[in-house]
């Protein structure tokens, strides 16, 4: 199948993310929002990430000129109808999404594939809100979009096997690493990533010095980042969510988040963004 | 000067990390060879809790310079057992044979003596470039978390992930240049499986129940790298 339009639901992080790579490789892209006024801030973030390139020599001021023409904004849902495959990246809540997701088949033809974006919800119950779940099924990019290499992509129950080979061809297309995640809480990545965080705890609870966790975290795994900083970095809220919703969900009890991550959520200790959370930040 | 007792790889090691920061550091076979002063006895034979309890309660009532005992899994304290003398003895643990030099932690037991403590602390500084200090607890820092993902991984695909799927999350997705199938077929899948039984045995935390796939490939001889099989294959 070959793609030439690409629509996207939402002008946040990973919507202008999944918008501007796809622009970057010769798509042309249409994103959606009900708020006009959130096009500009996207516009400039995408502007931004752009100019840092070209700052750094991997792109000239004519290819980003190029890239930006391709790229075009709209409030009426309906100007999606002729898009090859529609990306909904809105916020993480179910409700509006299944609602979204019923506007989106609507207005596009019976040929075009549907996407959700999600790190977190059951694709199989997202795909409940369309007529034809099976040209239905989920993708998880990374933030920010443009720089992290990897999407999982997530079959539903009814998802079709020429859906999941058509969205697969389209991630290559758009220069990412693609691997098959089964459609359980957390996907692969989520399902990996919080476990070293949520232990990483018990060694502060214990009385461990962050700094040597992340220090031989770090040189073991030859990792840019220590596992406590991460946590620091979205806050221990967000870990303590992830961790949470797969301890639910899934009913596993290697997810029940440690007390020590709850009593930094409880005290406000978010991470970067409060100034101290496992760490103090600056 | 530096006595590190046990011939084998992580003794060579330590001792090339320490020539490399002007320290004069000798490898030997045994208790029976320190003879003479030192500043640092580092016992590193093996993994056999009874002998190197005979060795350390030998090595005690010979000398009175500090000594430090290797461990991976067990408690520092369990090494003093049998030691007339404790106040001299700490424990250190270094990553399998890996980054030596780079990191080490360092434990004290109840019996440790402070000033001992100090300046084995100064000399560990001295050659290696992290030296963390770490309570007595089963497996220090670095086991409690070196294995996790290779643990769910293995569960992943048990689940119908691909082991290349599985790795490329962790490389992709976290920029972690060793993926955790790759490190625990470099490891050994035999050793993986002993530092999570071990560590769940004495935790009782379930990120550490080793994964059947694990128990799987390990009892039927596909260790890693050193077997030619176990997560991947090896020419």
């Amino acid at each position: 199948m070959e793609f030439k339009k690409i629509g996207i639901i939402g002008t946040g992080l990973m919507g202008g993310g999944i918008a501007q790579v796809c622009a970057q490789v010769g798509y042309e892209t249409v994103s959606y929002d009900v708020n006009e006024a959130a096009f500009e801030r996207t516009q400039g973030i995408i502007q931004t990430s752009m100019d840092k390139m070209v700052a750094r020599g991997k792109f000239t001021p004519e290819y980003v000129t190029e890239v930006l023409a391709r790229m075009s904004y709209t409030t009426d849902i309906a100007n999606l109808s002729d898009c090859d495959i529609v990306v909904e990246a809105v916020f993480e809540n179910l409700e509006i999404k299944l609602n979204v997701l019923k506007q989106v088949e609507e207005v596009v033809g019976e040929k075009c594939l549907i996407c959700s974006n999600t790190s977190a919800l059951s694709i199989t119950t997202l795909g409940t809100a369309l007529q034809h779940p099976e040209r239905f099924m989920g993708t998880h990019f990374f933030s920010p979009v443009p720089v992290m290499k990897l999407v999982e992509l997530v079959p539903g129950l009814e998802t079709s096997e020429e859906t999941y080979a058509a969205v697969a061809h389209w991630a290559e297309s758009i220069k990412k690493v693609s691997i098959k995640a089964p459609d359980t809480c957390g996907f692969i990545s989520n399902r990996l990533m919080p476990l070293p965080q949520n232990e990483g705890a018990e060694l502060l609870a214990l009385g461990v010095d962050p700094y040597d966790i992340d220090a031989c975290w770090m040189l073991f795994n030859q990792a840019p980042v220590g596992t406590l900083s991460i946590v620091d970095t979205g806050g221990a809220h967000t870990t303590v969510g992830c961790l949470t919703s797969i301890y639910e969900g899934m009913e596993d009890d290697r997810y029940r988040p440690h007390h020590y991550l709850k009593q930094l959520v409880a005290a406000g200790r978010l991470g970067v963004k409060t100034g101290q959370g496992i760490f103090k930040w600056n | 000067m530096i006595y590190i007792i046990g011939d084998n790889k992580r003794s060579i090691l330590l001792q090339k990390a320490a020539a490399d920061n002007g320290l004069e550091a000798g490898v030997f076979g045994g208790v029976e060879d320190v003879k003479g002063e030192c500043d640092l006895i580092i016992l590193n034979t093996g993994e056999d809790l009874e002998k190197r309890r005979a060795e350390v309660a030998a090595l005690a009532e010979k000398t009175s310079a500090p000594i430090a005992v290797t461990i991976s899994l067990n408690y520092a304290c369990a090494m003093t057992k049998g030691a007339a003398d404790k106040s001299h003895i700490v424990a250190i643990r270094t990553m399998e044979d890996e980054c030596i030099g780079e990191y080490i932690e360092l434990t004290k037991t109840f019996d440790t003596d402070e000033g001992v403590y100090a300046k084995v602390l100064e000399i560990l500084k001295s050659f290696n470039d992290r030296v963390a200090e770490v309570p007595d607890i089963i497996g220090g820092i670095f086991y409690r978390i070196a294995f996790l993902y290779s643990n769910m991984g293995a569960h992943l695909v048990s689940e119908g992930v691909t082991v290349v799927d599985v790795d490329n999350s962790i490389r992709y997705g976290n920029n972690i240049k060793r993926p955790p199938l790759r490190i625990a077929d470099e490891v050994g899948l035999d050793r993986v499986l002993e530092i999570l039984t071990a560590l769940y045995r004495e935790t009782g935390r379930p990120a550490y129940r080793p994964s059947p796939l694990i128990k799987q490939l390990v009892n039927a001889g596909r260790l890693g790298k050193k077997s030619g099989q176990g997560f991947y294959q090896y020419d």
